[in-house]
């Protein structure tokens, strides 16, 4: 059973792309964070107490108090291998080159996607696992 | 009685026989006395012999002299001897050697005009004996108590000469007298003379002769030699002035031969009318008074060209003074004097050409100075020498002269000699600012321009250092520059905030969509809900779109062009693969390549152009066609590449095909697009400096061209 983990401020987007899961893995578990800083909170627990890490982590990058790379610097303590069996994303609304290029600064990452995530954008990332 | 007689007889015989012997006695005397005489005189040839070895010597006139007074002494035996010569006509001085004593001059000039009278009274050629009686009557003389004179003159060589042999009345008894042996001996001595002194004298003027003949003939060899090669015209007429002889220089610069001339006076043909009278006057008023004369004249050669002349003529005085000939030089002078013309029209022009430009460099704003190469003040217009009072008396002195008298410029003027340096040694336009305190407390910011002037020789000739006052646009630049930083900053504030309203604006439109997206999966609707929602997801992607292009267009206006090498191919992949996943309707992609794919470019602006470009092609396709396609085509040109997408879509009407840039703008009323792609595109490929071209017919198809930079 995978499981999936949606960071975003929206809770549409949240329930849309709980929903877009469910049509293709049913049995996944999906979590959901609408407080980035709640999320950040609960990796780290997970890192800390040597849980396993969701499979997919789909991280939204405008959100307020504490954005999506700030987040994603939240974790950078961690060595880079704690996330090695973990795929995590970006999907945002912003048409901004700068946040691409950012984005895919970080080791960690394995893709970008728009807003919202569509049933063939899921599909190709769990089938390619 | 027999011996008496015998003894008278003996006594007889002995005084007969004594008087024998005594008479032997004194005839043996006598001839050894002879004997003795006749070696004597042996004595005296042999020394006349030696004298006729001796002057077989190489003797100059003096020595020869001398030679012939010793002689005199030694042959004759006696204690004075003179020689005295004379010359006729030639104004050479007379001339008396004494031998045996020595006079003073007075005394010798007596001595010569007693000898003068007494050879008057001799005889030519002759020895002649004096005694005491006749000396006493020439009182340089009288105290000669015996003497014997030769005198000769030479009429046809111009000289007299006398020659005596003396002895003083004081030492007469220490000399035997003089007699017939000297006579004949001097006599033999004097015509001895007489002829030595001849065959010199006569050499002596062959050879002044030899060397006169031949000095003149190096002269006259040189004359001729000066007269045939010089350049000028040379003309020997007679006194007359009529032509004898003219040179080739002659011939060459008038045309007229020798044959054609001689005889004939110069004037006759080488003047004209217009011939300045005034000279001609001069010029034959000085010949009839036979004079040098050197006159400037306009003459004619044959062909009747006028030339400018400088005539020199001299008349020729033989030996005599008798006038013979004249000798004319003819210099050319034509292209002197059209030069000297020239020349004043050059300095003429100059100086207004000079008063032109100066008058232009001090009406210049600018402040100039001109440096030699050795860093001398060469030249300061009236601005700088106003403005800047440390130039008034500067000019001549080295810059680094300039600043050591002016210590509180130094640093300033050291600037200008190092940014002359820098030009001359790098050959190229130095700029650099000074910034001077105004006694008002203002800075006055000056642009000096130093630029190094090198002739077409490359060798350096001045250096020309302008400085304007740019103290107004450098106030301008910084407030420019303040505004430009002010701007830079609106510009990042007002694209986040453009990203960020796009983004808020975008995000409902989103989650709207995917709520769709799952409303399409999930539910069953009847007809007409599924059509609203259609209208509605239609609107949503419209209105994403608006937002979309929007964004690029305000992207676009803002942003700097950014160059970075990419490659188009990609580039196009990509939008063909995002295009195929929004309109999985078949539509045929193709993609032709020529030459590289890689080119620079700006590639976010490029990306927006052929997004708009290709999706146009697939947002107007034939509907109800099975056949749609785009094909994309590239060509590299030398400096710019050639992007052509073509389709066999809708076309566009001609009606509509002028407006189709502008902003808003849509086709028709089934339009789906917003207005704004190809008023972007259009936009868009203005900054790139690019260009755009659409070829359409309606129902057929569109070919769109364009034209970019590939830097």
């Amino acid at each position: 059973m995978k499981k999936y983990l949606l960071i975003d401020d929206d809770h549409i987007f949240n329930l849309v792309h709980k929903r877009t899961i469910q049509i293709i893995d049913k049995d996944g578990e999906v979590i959901e964070f609408k407080d980035s800083v709640m999320a950040l909170g609960y990796i780290k627990a997970q890192l800390d107490t040597g849980e396993t890490l969701p499979d997919y982590i789909f991280l939204d990058i405008s959100m307020p108090e504490m954005n999506g790379f700030e987040l994603l610097d939240g974790l950078s303590d961690y060595p880079v291998e704690l996330f090695a069996h973990t795929k995590l994303y970006i999907v945002t609304s912003s048409l901004n080159d700068r946040d691409m290029k950012k984005a895919f600064s970080y080791p960690m990452l394995t893709g970008y996607y728009g807003k919202p995530l569509s049933i063939e954008v899921i599909k190709g990332i769990v089938e390619n696992h | 009685m027999t011996t008496q007689n015998d003894y008278d007889k003996l006594v007889t015989e002995y005084r007969d026989l004594q008087l024998r012997v005594s008479r032997f006695s004194s005839i043996e005397q006598q001839l050894v006395n002879t004997r003795d005489q006749l070696d004597h005189e042996l004595v005296l040839y042999k020394r006349l012999n030696k004298f006729n070895k001796d002057v077989l010597k190489n003797l100059s006139e003096v020595e020869f002299i001398e030679l012939v007074a010793e002689t005199i002494i030694d042959i004759l035996e006696i204690e004075i001897s003179v020689f005295y010569i004379e010359y006729v006509g030639e104004g050479k001085n007379s001339f008396i050697h004494v031998e045996g004593k020595n006079f003073d001059n007075s005394y010798l000039e007596m001595i010569a005009k007693d000898i003068k009278k007494i050879a008057v009274k001799s005889g030519d050629s002759i020895p002649e004996i004096f005694t005491k009686r006749i000396f006493e009557n020439y009182e340089s003389m009288n105290f000669y108590s015996d003497g014997i004179s030769f005198h000769f003159f030479e009429k046809e060589l111009g000289y007299f000469i006398s020659l005596f042999g003396m002895v003083t009345s004081k030492k007469a008894p220490l000399y035997q007298r003089l007699d017939a042996k000297h006579e004949t001996i001097f006599g033999i001595f004097g015509q001895q003379v007489q002829n030595l002194m001849a065959n010199r004298k006569r050499s002596e003027k062959i050879e002044q002769q030899i060397q006169k003949i031949s000095a003149s003939e190096i002269e006259l060899k040189k004359l001729s030699l000066i007269a045939t090669k010089t350049k000028n015209g040379v003309i020997i007429s007679d006194k007359e002035g009529r032509i004898e002889w003219i040179n080739d220089s002659f011939t060459k610069s008038t045309g007229y031969t020798l044959a054609e001339v001689i005889g004939k006076k110069p004037k006759d043909f080488l003047q004209r009318k217009d011939t300045d009278s005034d000279v001609n006057t001069q010029l034959s008023e000085a010949l009839s008074r036979k004079e040098t004369i050197e006159v400037k004249i306009v003459n004619f050669t044959k062909e009747g060209l006028p030339y400018h002349n400088l005539i020199e003529i001299m008349p020729v005085f033989d030996d005599e003074g008798n006038h013979i000939n004249f000798i004319s030089l003819q210099k050319d002078i034509t292209a002197e004097t059209m030069f000297l013309q020239e020349r004043n029209d050059f300095i003429a022009r100059l100086g207004s050409l000079k008063f032109f430009y100066e008058s232009i460099l001090n009406h210049s704003p600018a402040k100039i100075a001109v440096f030699n190469p050795d860093y001398t003040l060469s030249y300061a217009n009236e601005q700088l020498l106003l403005k800047d009072t440390i130039w008034i008396k500067s000019q001549g002195k080295s810059l680094e002269q300039i600043a050591q008298d002016n210590l509180s410029e130094k640093e300033r003027l050291l600037n200008i000699l190092n940014a002359i340096k820098t030009s001359v040694s790098e050959n190229r336009l130095v700029q650099f600012e000074e910034i001077k305190k105004e006694n008002d407390g203002n800075s006055r910011y000056v642009l000096n321009n130093v630029l190094p002037y090198f002739d077409d020789k490359e060798e350096l000739k001045h250096i020309i250092v302008s400085g304007i006052n740019v103290t107004d646009l450098k106030t301008i630049q910084n407030d420019v520059l303040n505004k430009n930083l002010e701007l830079n900053k609106i510009n990042g504030e007002l694209d986040t905030f453009v990203y960020r309203v796009s983004h808020d604006l975008r995000a409902p439109l989103l989650s709207i969509k995917g709520i769709l997206t799952l409303l399409f999966h999930s539910e069953q609707f009847n007809e007409n809900v599924t059509e609203y929602l259609n209208l509605i997801q239609n609107s949503v992607l419209r209105l994403d779109e608006t937002i979309q292009e929007i964004l690029e267009y305000s992207r676009n206006a803002r942003l700097e062009v950014k160059l970075e090498t990419f490659n188009v191919e990609e580039m196009v992949h990509e939008i063909f693969a995002d295009l195929k996943y929004t309109n999985p309707d078949n539509v045929d992609f193709s993609m032709n390549i020529q030459g590289s794919p890689i080119l620079k470019s700006d590639k976010s602006r490029l990306n927006t152009v052929l997004k708009n470009i290709i999706g146009n092609s697939v947002k107007y396709k034939k509907s109800n066609s099975n056949d749609c396609f785009v094909t994309f085509s590239l060509k590299q040109l030398e400096k710019s590449i050639e992007i052509k997408v073509s389709d066999n879509g809708e076309g566009i009407s001609s009606k509509s095909l002028p407006k189709i840039f502008e902003m808003f703008y849509r086709g028709t009323s089934t339009s789906v697009g917003t207005g704004l792609g190809l008023y972007i595109t259009k936009e868009i490929l203005n900054k790139l400096n690019g260009t755009i071209f659409v070829s359409s017919e309606l129902g057929l198809g569109t070919t769109i061209t364009i034209n970019i930079p590939n830097e």
